[in-house]
C-alpha cells in the first residue's frame, strides 16, 4: 500500500503567501502558549521535508481541507470569498443558491477549516481563514486551466500506458 | 485479442476508482477502509469472495450496526417490558416477539440499505427529500425522545447497581463516565469491541431462563398460539402496543443508517450487512424470550404473578422464588442493557445533530477534530446524569413521555422511510421491489396504528381502548391501499452496476416529482400530527383545569 510514494511534493505555498485580500484581522494569531502560526506553518514543513512524506495525521488533515473542496458550490462560495469578505445574503444572490443552502455549505467549510466567521451588527461577515486558503484556490484553478490544455491527454495516455 | 483487452479495462478501471472512493459522504471519515472490530476491509478490496473461510472472514469484519442496534434495543425500558409481559401474563405473549421479529428486520433493512447507498443519514435524507420543516420537526422529536430515553437507561443504571448496594450518587457518574470512554478515543474500532463486550454479557439471560426454568412449577409454552392469559383486555391491549413501542423505538433507524455510513459500509457490502442486520434481530428475539420466560417460569404460582412492579422488584423477587444468583443475573443483565442502550442513543443523536447540521460526526474522529459531535455526545449523557441524580425529579413522567412522543415520531419516520426507500433518485436500483414494498406498507400501518394507540391511552389513560383499537385497524385498509400502487419497476442494470451504483451527491438531485401517493402519505401525517399535537394541548388543559 505505498501508493502515496513517489508522488512529487506538491508546492511550497507557505513561501508565496497572497496579498491578505481576504480583508479580516489573521484570526489565528493565539495571543497564549499555544503556537503561533509562523511556527505551526514551520512544524508542518519541517515534517513534510524531512521525512520525504506526511505524517498520517497530517495526510488526514489535508484530506480533510481537500474534501471541503470537493463540491462545486462550496468551491464558488469560495471563489467569491476569495475576492472579499460576504455575508449570507451577499452569497446567495453572488451564487443564486438558497439561504438554507449557503447556511449549510458555510457550515461545512468553518467546520474544516477553510473560512471564518465574525460578527458585524446583526449579520455575520464570513472570510477565508487565511491567505493559504486564497493560495489553495488560486492552485486548483490554475491546475485545472492547465488540465484544459494538455494534462486530460496526458493522464489518459497515462492510464492505457499503465493498463 | 479485443476480449482481453476490455478484460484489462475493466480491471483498471476498478483500481483507479474503487466505489467507495467515489461516493458522496458528509464528512470525509466515512469513506476508507472498514476497521470493524473483528476485522478489516480495505477500501479498494471489492473481489468476489470465492471460499467459505473468506466470506466468514469479511462478515466477521462488516458485522456491527445491525447486531449493536438490535441488542442495544433490549435496553432498560425494552428489558422492564419483557419482565412485565413475562410476570403478569406468564409466556402467553411470546406470539407478540415473534410477530416483532419480522417487522424489526424489514425496518432496520431498509435503513441500513439507505445508509449504504446513499451515504447520507435519515435526519438529512428527509431534510432533502422532504423540506427542511419536516427535517426540523424530526430532528427536534428526535432529540428531546433521545435525551428523555437516556434518563430511562440511567434509571436502569441506577436500579441495577442499588440491588448490589451501590448508592445512585456513585453508579450514575461512574456509568456516565464509561460511556463517554467508549467513544472519547476516535477509533471506530475501539467502539465497537466495548460494544461487543457488551453484547456478550447480554447473554447472561440465557442462564437466568435455565435457572428459572429448574425451579418452576409450571412449564408449559401456551404463548405461541396468539391469544392472552386472562383474556383481551384494555390493560392488556396497552402492554401489547408497548411492546411493540418499545421493540421498534425511531432511535434505531436514525442510528442504523448512520452507524452503516461511518462504518463505511458501500452496496458492495449490503448481502453481509443484511446477515448482520439478521443476526441481531434473532439475538433480540432470543433475549426478549429469555427474559419473558424467566419471569413466567419464576413468578408462575406465586403471589407476585400478576403484580409487577419495576425492574429492581423483578430482581428481588427472582432472588426470592428462583435463587440469589437468578436475582445477580437479571441485575447484571439490567446494567447491561442501560448501558448498551444508553451508548447507542446517545449516538443516534450526535450521528443526527452532525448529519444534520453539517458537522464532522464519525466515530473516526477524537475529541480535538470533531470537537461538536463529542460535545452533544458529552451534553446528552450529563443532561440525563442530571435529572436522575436530582432528588424528587419526575421519572415516572419521563417514562411516560418516552411512549408518548415515540408514538408521535414513529408514524412519520416509517412512512418517510417507506418513500425514500421508493425514491429513484435516492436509492436507483436499490429500490424496493414491490413485495417488499406491501409488506413494509402492513408493518408501517400496523405501527402506525399501535404507536397512535399507545400515545392516546398514556395522555389519557381511561379511553376505552378495545373500541378505539377494532376502530383504528378497520380503517388501516384505507391507509394501505395506495402503498399497493406505489412500486415503480427497477432501472434493469448488471448485479456489478448495482454494487458500484451510489447516491449522487445531495445538491446535485432532481427535486423530488410530487407524485399522489407522496401527498397522500405528507396529508395523513399532518393529520396525524395535528391529532396528537390537539391530544398534547388537551391534557395540558385537563392538567391545569383539574390541578
Amino acid at each position: 500500500m505505498t501508493y502515496c510514494d513517489g508522488s512529487p511534493p506538491p508546492p511550497a505555498h507557505h513561501t508565496r503567501l497572497g496579498s491578505g485580500r481576504c480583508g479580516l484581522a489573521n484570526p489565528i494569531e493565539p495571543t497564549d502558549g499555544t503556537p503561533t502560526h509562523a511556527e505551526r506553518v514551520a512544524r508542518v514543513s519541517r515534517d513534510h521535508s524531512t521525512t520525504g512524506s506526511l505524517s498520517p495525521k497530517t495526510a488526514e488533515a489535508v484530506a480533510d481541507a481537500m474534501f471541503a473542496l470537493s463540491t462545486a458550490s462550496r468551491v464558488r462560495i469560495l471563489g467569491r470569498l476569495r475576492e472579499r469578505p460576504h455575508t449570507v445574503r451577499e452569497l446567495m444572490a453572488a451564487v443564486g443558491m438558497e439561504q438554507s443552502a449557503v447556511s449549510h455549505q458555510l457550515r461545512v467549510l468553518r467546520e474544516y477549516g477553510l473560512v471564518v466567521a465574525e460578527r458585524r451588527g446583526r449579520e455575520r461577515l464570513y472570510a477565508l481563514h487565511d491567505e493559504h486558503v486564497a493560495s489553495l484556490l488560486d492552485e486548483a484553478v490554475g491546475h485545472v486551466a492547465h488540465l484544459g490544455q494538455s494534462g486530460k491527454r496526458k493522464a489518459k495516455r497515462g492510464l492505457r500506458d499503465a493498463g | 485479442m479485443p476480449a482481453d483487452a476490455s478484460a484489462t479495462a475493466t480491471v483498471v478501471r476498478a483500481t483507479f476508482t474503487p466505489p467507495s472512493e467515489r461516493r458522496s459522504v458528509l464528512d470525509r471519515a466515512h469513506v476508507g477502509d472498514i476497521e470493524g472490530a473483528l476485522g478489516t476491509v480495505i477500501a479498494f478490496d471489492t473481489a468476489p469472495r470465492r471460499s467459505l473461510h473468506r466470506r466468514l472472514a469479511t462478515l466477521l469484519a462488516i458485522m456491527g450496526p445491525g447486531l449493536v442496534v438490535m441488542v442495544a434495543d433490549n435496553d432498560a425500558g425494552g428489558l422492564s417490558i419483557y419482565a412485565q409481559a413475562g410476570q403478569n401474563y406468564g409466556a402467553s405473549l411470546l406470539w407478540v416477539l415473534a410477530l416483532l421479529a419480522p417487522v424489526l428486520f424489514i425496518n432496520q433493512e431498509m435503513v441500513a440499505r439507505l445508509g449504504a447507498v446513499t451515504g447520507a443519514g435519515h435526519a438529512r435524507l428527509i431534510v432533502e427529500r422532504f423540506g427542511r420543516r419536516w427535517g426540523a420537526f424530526a430532528i427536534g422529536d428526535l432529540l428531546i425522545l433521545n435525551a428523555l430515553t437516556i434518563v430511562t437507561e440511567f434509571i436502569g443504571v441506577a436500579l441495577a447497581l442499588a440491588y448490589f448496594g451501590v448508592s445512585r450518587y456513585l453508579a450514575v457518574p461512574i456509568a456516565a463516565v464509561l460511556l463517554l470512554a467508549f467513544t472519547a478515543t476516535g477509533s471506530f474500532r475501539r467502539w465497537e469491541r466495548a460494544m461487543y463486550l457488551l453484547v456478550a454479557v447480554s447473554a447472561v439471560v440465557i442462564p437466568l431462563a435455565v435457572l428459572s426454568h429448574h425451579t418452576s412449577h409450571s412449564t408449559g409454552l401456551s404463548g405461541l398460539t396468539p391469544g392472552v392469559e386472562g383474556g383481551l383486555s384494555s390493560a392488556s391491549l396497552l402492554l401489547i402496543s408497548a411492546l411493540a413501542g418499545t421493540t421498534v423505538a425511531p432511535w434505531q433507524l436514525f442510528f442504523q443508517q448512520s452507524n452503516v455510513v461511518d462504518k463505511r459500509i458501500t452496496p458492495r457490502w449490503l448481502k453481509y450487512e443484511r446477515a448482520d442486520t439478521l443476526i441481531g434481530t434473532l439475538l433480540i428475539i432470543l433475549g426478549a424470550v429469555a427474559v419473558m420466560l424467566a419471569c413466567a417460569w419464576a413468578f408462575a404460582g406465586t403471589p407476585a404473578h400478576g403484580s409487577f412492579e419495576n425492574a429492581s422488584a423483578v430482581a428481588s423477587g427472582l432472588r426470592i422464588h428462583v435463587s440469589s444468583l437468578a436475582g445477580t443475573l437479571f441485575a447484571i443483565a439490567l446494567l447491561d442493557a442501560s448501558l448498551i442502550g444508553a451508548a447507542a442513543v446517545t449516538l443516534a443523536s450526535s450521528y443526527a445533530v452532525g448529519d444534520y447540521f453539517g458537522f464532522k460526526h464519525s466515530l473516526h474522529r477524537g475529541w480535538r477534530d470533531a470537537s461538536t459531535f463529542h460535545a452533544t455526545y458529552g451534553a446528552f449523557i450529563a443532561l440525563a446524569a442530571i435529572i436522575v441524580l436530582i432528588p424528587g425529579a419526575p421519572l415516572g413522567l419521563i417514562t411516560t413521555g418516552v411512549q408518548a412522543l415515540a408514538g408521535i415520531l414513529l408514524p412519520s419516520a416509517t412512512v418517510f422511510l417507506l418513500l425514500l426507500c421508493n425514491d429513484r433518485d435516492v436509492l436507483g436500483p436499490w429500490i424496493n421491489p414491490r413485495w417488499l414494498n406491501m409488506l413494509a406498507a402492513l408493518v408501517v400501518g400496523v405501527l402506525v396504528v399501535l404507536s397512535t394507540l399507545l400515545t392516546i391511552t398514556t395522555i389519557f389513560p381511561s379511553i376505552d381502548i378495545t373500541t378505539l383499537c377494532l376502530g383504528m385497524f378497520g380503517a388501516l385498509p384505507i391507509v394501505l391501499a395506495p402503498a399497493a400502487a406505489m412500486s415503480r419497476r427497477r432501472q434493469p442494470m448488471t448485479a456489478a452496476a448495482r454494487q458500484t451504483w451510489t447516491m449522487p451527491p445531495l445538491e446535485k438531485l432532481p427535486t423530488p416529482t410530487p407524485s399522489r401517493i407522496r401527498q397522500f402519505a405528507l396529508i395523513i401525517l399532518r393529520c396525524q400530527l395535528l391529532l396528537a399535537v390537539a391530544l398534547l394541548i388537551a391534557k395540558l388543559v385537563q392538567l391545569g383545569v383539574g390541578g
